[in-house]
């Protein structure tokens, strides 16, 4: 059950970084493509442009797993005084 | 007068140097360093990583510097036994090499700092474990600045690891063409398609490879980067680097490769020996070691190991060389899963061993610059090399002289089944290829201490020592 919920969560971030980082690819990277590479420029903003998404990921898998761990605390304890009960 | 020979790798950072003197190796911290050096050992980050096995451990000394007038300290790091390289690492050394490095960056920011140089060359396997080997690559964080060893991480490492996951294993070589790493223009190229559909891929390979071609015309990093960061908003924030480290090792952590269908790494499984051959041929090539007591063996075509475990559970540092990638990554799992401590496997093409690299071909040593081994095995190899690859018996004699000072060898004659098999769809155009004719070639470098014949099979293990 809470596997099944974790999936289909996961499949929906998953669509949901996904889309946001296509939108930030068709916004702010040209197609052109340059002969010279200047790897320390295009690798630093990249970071610019993609931190604030990263740590929105970040908190919400925070959060995410804090969220599970209660779940199944909640149903651990009703599990177990339900075997109690029997 | 002081014989201090520099380390040829060591010279693109000024913060200081390797330099080694009468046989220890040394690292001079320069004064352009000081404040650096300084907060890496008072914030703690320096014990808590060494305490964890993660940072290479040194001791402060009193050597003479090697250059004074840039002098602030002299360390020296505990030794490496062996130096290896990303383009011999199996996917799995690779891969743990890559984590290893996120660990060290992610401790780095908890104790105020962060890494300025993430190559992979700063990684090292000692004791089965990989290892941070440069003191010198940390500075201070400032909040709101980006990690500047990030395109380095990503070409050093996640490159070559997506390459060799989603595409062809044998792409790890690809590091030993590109010494700082795979271009990432050239890994989004060679990447299937559907690998755009992978959140992890598509941000640090395929987005970050159009953002350096996007900002190759910038004038230099630092000043396109200050101009950028305001037009951008121009920071990121500790939580977008950690949510970028987080990304980073859950890309890594998820990639995968699984050896089957290699030609040597069901090797075992395969061949005719007979248990009793093997059991023949295994205490005799304990025999031999116990005879020459070598601290290092290297195991020439060591397939998964398993002779070579004769000598690392005998506590004598081993490096297992195979040139299937299979193979060489069924037995660094093992020594994963063992926690074994004195065995390397690496890959290696013994037909095309690793070259010397680099500036002045000075950076990276050859294979042979790194021996000799006090001991060679070459068990089941010798007419690979010599029938397989048409190299004559008396170069590969010169080869084994270059390579250690006592060879245990297994001469494999025509009539056994596996040369057969080599032979039988070409000609025969290797008269000299006998045991006599094996003896004579060696003996011009080695004198034959011992042979004996294995058990069940036509084949002859030789002891020999350098001449």
């Amino acid at each position: 059950m809470l596997n099944g919920l974790g999936g289909r969560h996961k499949a929906r971030k998953r669509v949901g970084t996904y889309a946001l980082l296509v939108g930030i690819c068709t916004t702010l990277f040209p197609r052109t493509a340059h002969a010279y590479l200047d790897p320390a420029a295009g690798s630093l903003m990249i970071q610019f442009v993609a931190g604030a998404i990263l740590a929105g990921a970040l908190t919400f898998k925070l959060w995410w797993h804090r969220l599970t761990a209660f779940v199944s605390r909640v149903f651990r304890r009703r599990e177990s005084d339900d075997g109690h009960a029997e | 007068m002081l014989n201090n020979d520099r380390v040829s790798s060591s010279f693109r950072d000024p913060s200081g140097f390797l330099f080694s003197r009468d046989g220890v190796l040394y690292r001079q911290v320069n004064q352009s360093y000081r404040e650096q050096y300084d907060l890496l050992m008072k914030s703690g980050l320096y014990s808590s990583l060494v305490s964890d096995g993660q940072l290479v451990a040194h001791d402060e000394t009193d050597a003479p510097p090697a250059q004074t007038d840039t002098a602030y300290k002299i360390i020296r790091p505990a030794a490496v036994p062996f130096i290896s390289y990303p383009y011999e690492w199996p996917f799995s050394a690779l891969k743990r090499a890559a984590l290893a490095t996120l660990a060290v960056q992610g401790r780095a920011l908890e104790y105020g700092m962060t890494l300025k140089d993430a190559s992979a060359y700063n990684v090292q396997f000692v004791d089965g474990k990989p290892l941070f080997v440069d003191t010198l690559s940390f500075e201070a964080y400032r909040e709101g600045a980006p990690w500047v060893a990030y395109g380095q991480f990503c070409q050093h490492f996640v490159a070559p690891l997506v390459l060799m996951a989603r595409r062809d294993v044998r792409l790890g070589q690809l590091s030993r063409v590109f010494i700082d790493g795979v271009p990432l223009d050239l890994a989004s190229k060679m990447l299937p398609r559907r690998t755009y559909l992978s959140p992890g891929i598509l941000l640090n390979i395929h987005l970050h490879a159009k953002s350096q071609a996007r900002h190759a015309g910038d004038a230099t990093a630092g000043s396109a980067s200050g101009k950028q960061r305001r037009a951008s908003g121009g920071s990121i924030s500790r939580r977008g680097m950690l949510g970028l480290l987080d990304n980073l090792r859950s890309l890594i952590t998820k990639l995968a490769w699984t050896p089957s269908g290699t030609a040597w790494s069901d090797y075992y499984e395969e061949t005719n020996y007979t248990q009793d051959a093997l059991n023949d041929k295994r205490r005799w090539v304990a025999e031999y070691l116990e005879r020459v007591q070598p601290a290092t063996v290297w195991d020439l075509g060591a397939n998964t190991g398993l002779f070579s475990r004769i000598a690392s559970e005998k506590g004598i540092l081993t490096i297992s060389f195979d040139v299937d990638p299979g193979a060489v990554e069924k037995n660094y799992l093992s020594v994963v899963e063992n926690k074994e401590r004195q065995l390397l496997p690496l890959l290696l093409d013994l037909a095309n061993p690793s070259p010397a690299i680099g500036w002045q071909n000075r950076e990276r040593d050859s294979l042979i610059e790194r021996g000799p081994a006090d001991a060679v095995l070459a068990l089941a190899l010798i007419h690979h090399l010599a029938i397989a690859n048409n190299v004559p018996l008396p170069m590969l004699a010169d080869f084994f002289a270059e390579l250690c000072r006592s060879l245990i060898i297994e001469f494999v004659p025509k009539r056994d089944s596996q040369v057969r098999r080599l032979l039988a769809r070409r000609q025969d155009i290797f008269p000299d290829y006998t045991q006599s004719g094996f003896e004579t070639a060696f003996r011009k470098h080695f004198r034959i201490e011992d042979n004996h014949p294995v058990t069940d099979s036509a084949r002859v293990l030789y002891l020999m020592r350098k001449n």
